[in-house]
């Protein structure tokens, strides 16, 4: 399930296990590639965009240097990822017009820049960093549930009334541990033990079964953004 | 109402309100990065074009597979009609050989029957006393001699035929005498390589003056190798 260890201490912890590293990159792809497409100022794929490549090396470099001093992971990746972007897209560019300036090559503008660039910049972003590494935790969970944001875009409800109707379910769901064990266990919605304290139609309750595990999941892990807890803000 | 971005994609992203909607938005990637709060409206809601395009593609796809099809088809007729007789006689080149020795048996039975009508006709003509008859008979290998100028026939007929691109057997007939006019029959057969007769064709020639030429194309078939001539009539 979620995890409640901070990400700072998790990138701490694991970075000098390879495997870990690795699923944790993977989960925040996501993010490095969102961070380098609004550097690039367009879409880029991985595999095809270098940039990418890129951002991916600067997070992994920035897992191996990061330090608490340094603030928030998330705002401390996202400035090395950028920081290697404009050394990327510097290098480029002296690419273009030939190597006349063959003597800076050798230099390391970014890890200077780390250290005097004012910590202040990035801790503007607190809230931001928090959302993301709520928003990859939310994404990695659904996946495990087979259940991807596109599906969600898809069938989420368009009717108020039906979508407060699901989120009603997913909160006696969520407020009934027996219920929530259940589900977690069989990945099956526990529609008998619904049906005994709801009112609600099974055949309804299986049309919306994916939505219903999507804002269960996003109830247990506490998605600050989503006002989901409360009964429907009515 | 507001919302978070929760993925990026080419030309939308796919957004989370707070009252827990999730919707695509019409804003292309490298404006926002994820986790960031944006305003959402309708007027921004991500209208995937793909279902109509994508239905009116296959549709065009599937009608330009069957045009396709349909002139490869028509095509295919055509080309089988048309050019596979030189395939077919450049194909059987090395069988022409060995069947050589049973189409000249062949050519021996048809100029017995032939004789037999000459002499029917040569019968008549005496009767009739039309002057000289003429009777000739000829079976030319199209594959080994694809053109044929000038056969002489009996000093009053000159026969020439020249195959042209492949399908088109030009055949022409011309009085060669000086003073020679020529009343009968031409019959032309083509055949396949088993010597089996595949078509028959007559041209009659009545009052065929000197000098004069007559010209007839025959479009060859499929496995028609070679061209029999026959010539009956009479001079006078």
């Amino acid at each position: 399930m979620f995890r409640r260890q901070s990400l700072e201490d998790r990138v701490i912890e694991i970075r000098n296990d390879n495997d870990r590293v690795g699923w944790l990159i993977s989960e925040f792809k996501p993010f490095i590639a969102s961070v380098a497409q609004k550097r690039a100022g367009k879409f880029l794929e991985y595999g095809v965009d270098d940039e990418l490549s890129v951002g991916l090396s600067a997070f992994k470099e920035a897992m191996d240097s990061y330090d608490k001093k340094r603030g928030k992971f998330l705002s401390f990746a996202r400035l090395v990822i950028n920081m290697r972007l404009i050394d990327y897209y510097r290098k480029q560019s002296k690419k273009g017009k030939g190597k006349n300036l063959s003597l800076d090559d050798d230099d390391d503008p970014v890890s200077g820049l780390i250290d005097s660039i004012s910590m202040e910049q990035y801790r503007v972003n607190d809230e931001n960093d928090k959302r993301i590494i709520e928003i990859m935790e939310y994404r990695t969970e659904l996946r495990k549930w087979g259940i991807t944001l596109e599906q969600l875009a898809e069938i989420s409800p368009r009717q108020e009334a039906l979508r407060e109707q699901y989120k009603e379910v997913a909160r006696e769901i969520v407020k009934h541990s027996f219920m929530l064990r259940e589900l977690m266990k069989t990945k099956r919605l526990p529609l008998k033990e619904l049906g005994e304290i709801m009112t609600v139609h099974r055949k309804k309750l299986e049309r919306g079964r994916i939505y219903i595990i999507a804002m269960v999941l996003a109830m247990v892990g506490n998605l600050s953004y989503v006002d989901i807890h409360r009964g429907g803000g009515r | 109402m507001k919302a978070v971005i929760m993925e990026m994609h080419k030309d939308y992203c796919i957004v989370m309100t707070k009252d827990g909607q999730f919707l695509k938005q019409n804003i292309p990637a490298g404006v926002f990065e994820i986790g960031d709060e944006i305003a959402v409206s309708k007027e921004y809601a991500y209208e995937p074009k793909t279902v109509k395009v994508g239905w009116l593609k296959n549709l065009s796809i599937a009608y330009m597979t069957m045009i396709i099809v349909a002139v490869l088809s028509i095509f295919g007729v055509w080309y089988f009609k048309q050019y596979l007789p030189l395939k077919n006689a450049d194909l059987l080149t090395a069988d022409t050989v060995e069947e050589a020795a049973p189409a000249a048996i062949e050519e021996e039975v048809g100029e017995g029957e032939t004789r037999e009508e000459s002499a029917e006709e040569s019968g008549l003509s005496m009767e009739a006393d039309q002057g000289e008859a003429i009777s000739f008979e000829k079976t030319y290998s199209l594959i080994e001699e694809p053109k044929v100028d000038g056969e002489n026939i009996n000093d009053v007929l000159s026969f020439s035929y020249e195959i042209i691109g492949g399908v088109n057997l030009q055949v022409e007939f011309r009085n060669i005498s000086s003073a020679l006019i020529f009343s009968g029959d031409i019959k032309l057969t083509t055949l396949f390589s088993d010597n089996s007769v595949s078509r028959t064709k007559i041209i009659p020639l009545e009052n065929f003056e000197p000098v004069q030429v007559v010209k007839e194309p025959v479009f060859l078939k499929a496995g028609e190798t070679s061209l029999k001539l026959e010539v009956n009539g009479n001079a006078y």
